[in-house]
């Protein structure tokens, strides 16, 4: 296997320049978390896509919301793609997501 | 007990029980592969998904354990990797049919043929790449020369690397046009690197005032990175130059306002020639025209990057200047003299393809 790695498209948000992290799967009943830092001054936005919108999507914002808000960090963009985690989960992957931003803002 | 659980796909042996298990299913080895993720029971191989670039590849999962819902893992991982590698954006090539499988998962569709889809997970995603590249295209309108309307055109060059004929071919479609896009391939899968193409396209064009050149991204998709995955039982140049087409038919010439497309003709290249036949095909089904223009001729002979490529292969340059001289710009005959062009030709010498 060689170890050439893609091109990065549209080459602006390469690894290293901006923080970001990622926890959780796409299994079922677990949610995907990707956190990434807005662009100079942007406000924090949290995108959720789940296969329970209707019933608790916003549920799921609310959760989401309250630990980004938690944990004093600003300008955070998080993309969450949930495969009908229960509360116990999202509140574990925000967790382990905004310890490892953290780690990658150092 | 049975011990099962995934992990790297990482020896030789794993490699060709892999390419086993593929073949098993009507699936050949995906080409370029820089990781793969396997699921192993007892140490047999019951399912694989790859990475090659930015691309996921080789989703296979053996009969035996279909239904288990291992192919989400799969992918799930192997999206995961990528991530963490850095790479923001991945996409998939699968059989229209599995398309909602990966939808279901979160992937995004960028279009779809009878046969095939193609989807992306991430971002910059389609709609940040058509959102930038129609801005640019507004700007540039701004300081184009007044036109009194007219259609805008487009052209998809790979150029590798920019010659004459690749310029003769933007000059007649900009006689026609009010403006012309001009896409260039992103796909690094040329002897000349994405951002040399796209600086020597630049500059060669730059005489062209209603001409504006932008990054293709991901979305003209080049058959270098098509996977090979389709190529098993269906004709493999058909099958991608059908995806292409509905990419550029169904999103970009819509989100671009184009209204016609310009290519040049093929009379060498048989993959070229069945991708032209589609364009015509599919483009007017969707109200783009499409125009095939006779290819430029010099000394009797047809331009071509792979010409420019053939004597860069020869080698001594400089004693070959004349020749080039009638195959491409000065801008592009400037780099192919530069010390980036001769490691380019370096390169070239070592290998033969088509690329």
């Amino acid at each position: 296997m060689n170890t050439k790695r893609g091109h990065q498209a549209e080459g602006e948000t390469i690894m290293g320049q901006t923080a970001s992290s990622q926890a959780g799967t796409l299994e079922s009943n677990d949610i995907f978390i990707r956190m990434t830092q807005v662009p100079e001054g942007g406000e924090s936005s949290v995108n959720v896509e789940s296969i329970v919108m209707k019933q608790f999507g916003e549920d799921i914002i609310k959760t989401i919301t309250q630990c980004l808000e938690d944990s004093g960090l600003k300008g955070v963009n998080i993309r969450a793609n949930d495969r009908g985690a229960l509360r116990c989960t999202i509140l574990a992957r925000m967790e382990a997501a905004i310890t490892r931003y953290k780690e990658s803002i150092k | 007990m049975v011990l099962q659980g995934f992990r790297a796909i990482a020896t030789r042996q794993e490699l060709s029980e892999a390419e086993a298990l593929l073949r098993a299913s009507g699936l050949s080895m995906p080409d370029g592969i820089d990781t793969g993720i396997g699921f192993f029971e007892d140490g047999r191989l019951g399912g694989t998904a790859f990475l090659a670039g930015a691309t996921i590849c080789g989703v296979c999962v053996d009969a035996a354990h279909r239904g288990r819902g291992l192919a989400s893992s799969l992918v799930g991982r192997i999206l995961s990797q990528a991530l963490v590698d850095g790479i923001r954006r991945v996409c998939i090539f699968t059989k229209s049919n599995e398309a909602p499988k990966f939808a279901s998962l979160g992937f995004q569709l960028v279009a779809s043929t009878e046969k095939a889809a193609m989807l992306e997970f991430g971002e910059p995603d389609y709609a940040a790449w058509s959102r930038r590249t129609a801005e640019t295209l507004q700007q540039s309108r701004r300081t184009m020369p007044k036109h009194s309307g007219g259609r805008f055109g487009a052209v998809v060059v790979n150029a590798n690397p920019f010659t004459l004929g690749h310029h003769a071919l933007v000059a007649e479609a900009a006689a026609r046009c009010a403006q012309v896009v001009v896409f260039v391939v992103e796909e690094d899968a040329s002897s000349f690197p994405f951002e040399d193409r796209l600086e020597l396209v630049r500059r060669g064009a730059s005489d062209l005032k209603t001409v504006v050149v932008v990054p293709g991204g991901p979305y003209m998709v080049s058959r270098a990175s098509f996977p090979a995955y389709f190529s098993g039982r269906e004709a493999h140049a058909a099958v991608h130059a059908e995806m292409d087409a509905r990419i550029f038919a169904t999103r970009i010439a819509p989100d671009m306002g184009i209204g016609i497309r310009f290519v040049g003709s093929e009379p060498y290249c048989p993959a070229t020639a069945t991708y032209n036949e589609v364009l015509r095909r599919v483009l007017p089904e969707y109200g783009i025209a499409i125009e095939e223009m006779p290819r430029q001729c010099a000394a009797g002979e047809i331009i071509s990057a792979s010409e420019v490529r053939r004597i860069m292969r020869d080698g001594n340059l400089p004693s070959r200047i004349p020749e080039l001289e009638r195959l491409v710009p000065p801008s592009t005959l400037q780099f192919l003299l530069s010390d980036k062009g001769r490691s380019i030709a370096e390169n070239l010498r070592g290998k033969t393809g088509r690329h």
